[in-house]
């Protein structure tokens, strides 16, 4: 039998059959080559466009040391002039420490209402740094502060939050009890794992004095455990976030649906290119809140032992020297 | 020629004085603050003195939440002293120093509205400026005062408190800016039309 079919292909009438099958072999490479360089002319197209779309605002850096330090901040800047004065201008509803790489993986949650040292001597909350001096007066107060060097700096607004949580489909966050707050329209009834909008998630971290039923009456929280809850939620959402943009890696379709609205949505500091953005997505670690000591007669917090122990925990070094 | 020249030095100008409103972005400057230190003298071989740094502001009006002012002083470094100033935006913050007082002490404030902030001049004052109090001369107990009046004790002029950002320079531009658009459009009119009314007019004249 073998040497049945040996002999017919080496016979004189077989050579026709295997041009004809080398060609078709060839006409396939061909095919699959003109697709392979289509995939990565298309590729290298949508990348162009995406990193085009990010908007980036020029800052000094200190050196973030090993591994890589992302500062995410959530902005309360209307896409319009506000009507009131005293709403111009930008906040800072959310910020978040994001490190990857050594020496371990974490997100931090930073109190909004945190002080911050300025370069006077001074003291200013941390959400207010963003509208006295832009990020750059946010990196200088973390440096001086916290002693946090910071590597890569990313500012999303909250129609982009919003945007972006929509492209990702929404995200599910643990909601231990219904909570409500009118003055951001805030009501989630249900509990447990809880999926949200965009909307609804950008209502869970904006929210300052929620309320929460228990044992069938609205509970509003203090100040401070209202603020404190708030940088949770904050931490959650966008842990949650990050969860399933590790997820989309087999659905290029959503993938590409996630990075064109978070490119359209989120300016970075003019370091950072779109790689950056993404390796800080896959990246993983456990979501903390940064602890700090309320101090009177304000809303304002302020670092203590508690703060230090944290960071150091989660491998800051604590020193840190504001760029010149 | 000259209308060209006009125009161009209008729209230099014009964009020469546009980041003056980016300037404004900055936050607010509030009044210089009052300091005053005290001494209170012990008075007695076994007792030790006592200091207090008293820190007087104003200008710091609470919006739609409650506002608060933190202060600090260079020789407490890491520490954060609060008040909730009144009704007319008047505060004061009481901080007990160690003695003896020497050099120079350096505070800082910061009114937090909430939405905004309005900072202090930083303040100095030194030794050659402390009040001395005899044991018992200030309210009997020997000891700072706790909470001075703010009303009382303040000596400044008690002006207008600054509730919103510096317009002036931003209004003279715009005074300017018409002021030239309005030189520039009569600069621009059209002759011939003026001097078909002219010649108009002096044909009606002539008849």
């Amino acid at each position: 039998m073998t040497a049945d079919v040996t002999a017919a292909d080496t016979a004189p009438p077989a050579a026709p059959g295997r041009s004809a099958r080398w060609q078709r072999a060839k006409d396939a490479v061909v095919v699959l080559a003109a697709l392979l360089c289509t995939l990565v002319f298309a590729g290298g197209v949508d990348a162009f466009m995406l990193e085009a779309r990010l908007d980036h605002f020029p800052v000094r850096l200190p050196d973030d040391g090993p591994g890589t330090t992302w500062l995410l901040i959530g902005s309360d800047a209307f896409p319009n002039a506000h009507q009131s004065p005293r709403y111009a201008g930008q906040r800072a509803d959310v910020i978040l420490l994001v490190h990857s790489g050594a020496p371990r993986a974490s997100i931090v949650s930073v109190p909004r209402d945190l002080l911050l040292g300025t370069a006077q001597g001074g003291v200013e909350r941390a959400a207010l740094a963003l509208d006295s001096g832009g990020p750059q007066e946010l990196v200088d107060g973390l440096c001086r502060t916290l002693g946090v060097a910071v590597g890569h700096i990313g500012v999303l607004t909250r129609e982009g939050f919003a945007s972006v949580v929509d492209a990702a489909g929404g995200v599910t966050v643990r909601i231990p009890a219904p909570v409500r707050d009118p003055s951001v329209d805030l009501e989630i009834e249900a509990t447990g794992a809880v999926h949200l909008d965009g909307p609804q998630a950008l209502a869970l971290v904006r929210s300052r004095h929620p309320q929460h039923l228990v044992d069938g009456v609205w509970q509003r929280l203090r100040e401070h455990a209202g603020a404190r809850e708030r940088a949770h939620n904050a931490g959650a959402v966008f842990d949650a976030l990050r969860r399933v943009a590790g997820g989309l890696k087999w659905d290029p379709v959503r993938l590409q649906r996630v990075l064109w609205a978070v490119t359209g949505a989120l300016s970075v500091d003019s370091g950072s290119e779109l790689t950056d953005l993404i390796g800080m997505l896959h990246g993983a670690g456990r979501l903390r809140v940064l602890p700090a000591a309320a101090l009177p007669s304000t809303i304002a917090v302020t670092a203590d032992a508690r703060t230090r122990g944290m960071l150091a925990a989660v491998g800051y070094p604590g020193s840190c020297s504001p760029p010149g | 020629m000259m209308r060209r020249l006009i125009s161009l030095a209008t729209l230099a100008l014009i964009a020469a004085l546009a980041p003056m409103h980016a300037a404004n972005a900055e936050p607010r400057v509030g009044p210089p603050l009052d300091l005053q230190l005290y001494l209170y003298e012990a008075g007695g071989p076994s007792g030790e003195d006592q200091a207090s740094l008293a820190v007087y502001g104003r200008g710091c009006l609470p919006q739609d939440a409650p506002a608060s002012v933190m202060v600090t002083l260079d020789r407490a470094p890491g520490q954060v002293f609060t008040a909730e100033p009144n009704a007319k935006g008047r505060w004061s913050v009481t901080i007990d120093i160690e003695t003896p007082i020497d050099g120079v002490y350096l505070v800082n404030a910061t009114c937090d509205n909430y939405f905004g902030e309005t900072v202090y001049p930083q303040a100095r004052t030194d030794a050659d400026h402390v009040l001395i109090a005899a044991n018992g001369s200030a309210g009997g107990s020997g000891g700072p005062p706790s909470s001075p009046a703010v009303d009382a004790t303040s000596t400044s002029s008690g002006g207008v408190a600054n509730t919103g950002s510096d317009t002036g320079s931003e209004l003279g531009v715009g005074v300017l800016a018409l002021a030239l658009g309005v030189l520039l459009v009569f600069l621009g009119r059209p002759r011939r039309a003026v001097a078909a009314i002219r010649g108009h007019d002096s044909g009606r004249h002539r008849r």
